[in-house]
């Protein structure tokens, strides 16, 4: 995506920024029941951690397939804090940023250090997954095949409550801070960089870019969002086992909702994400059968990739060519 | 400010580079000429860090460099192009320049002012917003040289600027990089447009199956015989 | 350690290599020549499972016979899936590609996850519980048929490969793709050849699998893994690769269950895959582009 942007467009830029917000504080209140919240709160989450792949993936173009991966490890790091240690689930949550950043790292410093590239790196990360849900499923310190279960206690301090608005709007935070990443990195030269290294590695050395050292270092950005999903998931559903916190389908969901969405850009994985949501809801009630919402998507993701690769952002641009020059909606 | 000793690089079987020595002095345009396959290339990729060389050193302003990663290379101030032009495919001609800003300078405001300065002295003014892939060829190597030149090089290796151009696009490129190397900047080009050669270089070295032949001022260089055989092949010399 | 456990071990590694190198066969071809890295392979080998099962329990046809029926169908999907779809938004970066077999992927195993729920299915024929003695070890006589099977059509792949005129045209396109167009080959027909040609070995391996394992709609995230494996450690492109990489990929699976257990011991599979992408991505056999 283009990083150029006009200096009159800023102010523009602030209102979207704005309107998006209010709208997002104001849906629970419109739409009051449970179910609707839920709804809300499963967009919002699939828009942080879709967020959380665009990063590495959209910005900087490295296709990850196991990004996943940095969920689950941020949701077990919470999870096992809390319930073998003792520590406050609120303080689980810069720990999960970190457990992502550190898994994160760590598959980004083998892989780029060997050079891997594309559609390799995407395979590989695959294969880090996999590792990582086996041993989770061996080990008695992860619960093994049975997972971890959180006990039930209403209470701010436990990260639980009674009414789901909370966790609303806790998510809803949590993705206006990754929005917010988003921007940030879209303005700065550490995101130049990315682009520059997405486009072409070589020519971006020529300029003095590190770019093993960059890579690596959106990827513990990626990783630790990723994180922090990780944490909220294991909160709200109080259940966490190696088939959640490694399955490839959220692999694959995060990935959809950023490329269908707009990879690359800061709104396209809220995009994606409302309208995964929206598919999901839709197909629920014309058919009770599980997997036609993904079907549509999957078939969604050749449609885009196919014809509008900068995803559905990109109509949105089309729309408003005032706005056009450069402004990453 | 660039010395180049005894350098030697193989691919597999083939000496691409056989023992090669050169020197640019600082302010200097030197130039590396020869037929094609004689090695230039990539003794341009070997000095910016691109190929880990196999023997001889390679020094930038007294500091060893050989083997070095190349985006260090860069930041030290020896910066190259691309025979092959590689713009940011997705971004536009100004994003293009900005990321060479982005070495020196680490906020946009400044990036984007110095990188618009140097897309003026290249007569780019018109075309910043315009996609890097809708360029023309000369387009494409102006983009080429403003990325490198963002940066605010001490020495830039040309790796083949004039190839394609037209005839008044050749005097315009010239002329740009004469104003470059006016500005402080030492140049060290490869070309086979013989004029850009004579008009730009006072030094030139030439390079046949990977050694050095010949060196010295252009003007000897154009009547040494070995160079002219190195060329046009053995036969026609001696025929 | 017993040594008939070991031999028991061995011997199940080498019969499930068997299936694998099948299984990666087409995956090869399909990179070989298409460099296309087909994530949709899994998929495709279970929806075969699917119509081997339900050849069986609607058309009372033998798994092994419907090899008759699977192999054709599943050529002229795969010849006609790539000519209309794929081979159609076949341009620009490969991860553009992988991304699209990703999509159809998800695509055909939610739906069958519509069509065909999420549980297990397994058959079962006259000679399912038949064992076969081999040395100190009782081997199941579907495995053995299985594993014979494999062979020969790995062989015989190899074979029509290396020799036949369309096998030959095969070998130009994947080495030389310009060139190959100007000796007049139609590159476009043969890439459609070979995709069909890759999906239909799924057909066969579909047929041979059933016997002795299961179908479910995410199967196929097991068999993708699998399948990568063996050719990025056979190395992509290589027939041999895929023949010593299943081998190798069987055996560690069966030796990692032994001595790991049911569960850890699948562990082996990816720690291989990743230390070949770290150290070796060219694999054993393929070779240095």
């Amino acid at each position: 995506m283009s990083q150029s942007r006009s200096g009159a467009s800023h102010s523009v830029t602030w209102k979207l920024h704005l309107a998006i917000l209010i709208c997002a504080l104001a849906y629970p209140f419109l739409f009051t029941s449970n179910f609707a919240i839920n709804l809300g709160v499963m967009a919002l989450f699939y828009a942080l951690i879709g967020q959380s792949w665009n990063l590495s993936g959209g910005f900087a173009g490295q296709l990850s397939f196991g990004h996943v991966g940095f969920f689950g490890f941020g949701a077990y790091a919470s999870t096992i804090l809390q319930l073998r240690y003792g520590v406050s689930p609120w303080l689980g949550l810069p720990a999960a940023a970190l457990a992502g950043a550190a898994s994160a790292g760590f598959v980004a410093i083998l892989s780029f250090r060997a050079g891997l590239k594309g559609s390799y790196f995407a395979l590989i990360t695959l294969a880090f997954v996999e590792v990582f849900k086996i041993i989770s499923n061996s080990v008695e310190f992860t619960g093994a095949g049975l997972g971890l279960l959180i006990p039930k206690k209403i209470g701010f301090e436990n990260f639980q409550f009674k009414d789901r608005l909370a966790f609303y709007l806790i998510i809803l935070i949590l993705t206006a801070l990754s929005v917010a990443t988003a921007e940030w990195l879209r303005r700065s030269r550490f995101g130049a960089r990315l682009a520059a290294i997405r486009e072409n590695e070589e020519a971006a050395q020529a300029l003095g870019i590190d770019v093993f050292t960059e890579k690596v270092k959106i990827m513990l950005l990626s990783g630790a969002v990723c994180g922090t999903g990780g944490c909220f998931f294991a909160q709200y559903f109080l259940y966490i086992d190696p088939s959640i916190a490694f399955g490839l389908d959220k692999s694959v969901e995060m990935l959809l909702v950023s490329m269908i969405g707009g990879q690359g850009t800061v709104y396209g994985p809220l995009l994606g994400s409302i309208l995964l949501a929206i598919l999901s809801e839709g197909t629920r009630s014309i058919s009770q059968v599980q997997g036609l919402s993904l079907v549509l998507y999957g078939g969604l993701l050749i449609v885009i990739i196919a014809f509008l690769p900068h995803g559905l952002i990109e109509l949105f641009k089309k729309i408003k060519p005032s706005q056009s020059r450069g402004t990453d909606a | 400010m660039l010395k180049v000793q005894g350098v030697s690089k193989s691919f597999g079987g083939l000496r691409a580079v056989d023992q090669v020595s050169l020197q640019v002095e600082q302010g200097q345009i030197a130039a590396l000429i020869g037929p094609n396959g004689a090695g230039k290339t990539t003794l341009f990729s070997a000095i910016a860090g691109f190929h880990k060389i196999d023997n001889g050193g390679i020094e930038f302003e007294g500091k060893p460099i050989a083997n070095v990663a190349p985006h260090k290379i860069a930041r030290h101030g020896l910066v190259r192009t691309f025979q092959i032009t590689q713009p940011f495919a997705r971004l536009s001609v100004i994003d293009n320049i900005i990321i060479g800003a982005y070495q020196r300078y680490s906020d946009y405001e400044h990036a984007r002012a110095h990188a618009e300065g140097v897309a003026e002295q290249l007569g780019m003014t018109k075309i910043l917003e315009q996609p890097s892939v809708s360029l023309t060829v000369v387009g494409r190597k102006k983009l080429e040289l403003a990325k490198a030149l963002a940066t605010s090089p001490k020495l830039l290796l040309l790796d083949e600027v004039m190839a394609g151009l037209n005839p008044s696009e050749l005097l315009e490129t010239i002329e740009i990089i004469q104003k470059i190397n006016k500005s402080g900047v030492t140049i060290l080009l490869t070309e086979h447009v013989m004029q850009a050669v004579m008009q730009l270089s006072s030094y030139v070295y030439v390079l046949s199956y990977g050694q050095v032949i010949a060196h010295g001022a252009p003007q000897e260089i154009v009547s040494n015989p070995k160079v002219v055989e190195a060329y046009l092949g053995r036969e026609i010399v001696d025929a | 350690m017993d040594s008939a456990i070991i031999i028991s071990a061995i011997l199940n590694g080498l019969l499930l290599g068997g299936i694998y190198t099948l299984v990666s066969c087409g995956l090869t071809l399909i990179y070989g020549v298409l460099h296309i890295i087909n994530f949709a392979h899994g998929s495709f080998l279970m929806l075969s499972m699917f119509g081997v099962y339900y050849l069986l329990t609607l058309g009372q046809v033998d798994p092994y016979l419907s090899i008759f029926i699977m192999v054709p169908v599943m050529y002229i999907t795969g010849y006609l899936l790539f000519k209309w779809l794929i081979g159609k938004l076949s341009n620009g970066r490969d991860e553009n590609i992988l991304l699209i077999t990703l999509g159809i992927s998800i695509f055909i195993e939610n739906l069958a996850l519509m069509f065909f729920k999420g549980d297990s299915r397994t058959i079962s024929v006259a000679y399912s519980d038949q064992m076969v003695e081999v040395g100190p070890t009782l081997i199941p006589l579907t495995k053995l048929i299985s594993f014979a099977c494999a062979m020969l059509l790995c062989s015989g792949l190899g074979l029509f490969i290396k020799y036949t005129d369309t096998g030959k045209s095969i070998r130009a396109v994947a080495k030389e793709k310009m060139g190959a167009r100007l000796v007049g080959l139609d590159v476009d027909k043969i890439y459609a050849v070979s995709f069909g040609i890759g999906l239909a070995t799924l057909g066969a391996a579909a047929c041979l699998l059933m016997p002795i394992f299961y179908v479910s709609p995410t199967i196929g995230h097991v068999f993708i893994l699998v399948a990568f494996t063996v050719v990025v450690l056979g190395g992509m492109g290589s027939f041999l690769g895929a023949l010593v990489g299943g081998l190798i990929v069987g055996l560690t699976e069966s030796f990692g269950g032994l001595y790991l257990g049911e569960s850890l011991g699948q562990i082996g599979i990816s720690v291989i895959f990743i230390l070949i992408l770290l150290l070796r991505p060219v694999g054993l056999f393929g070779a240095k582009k």
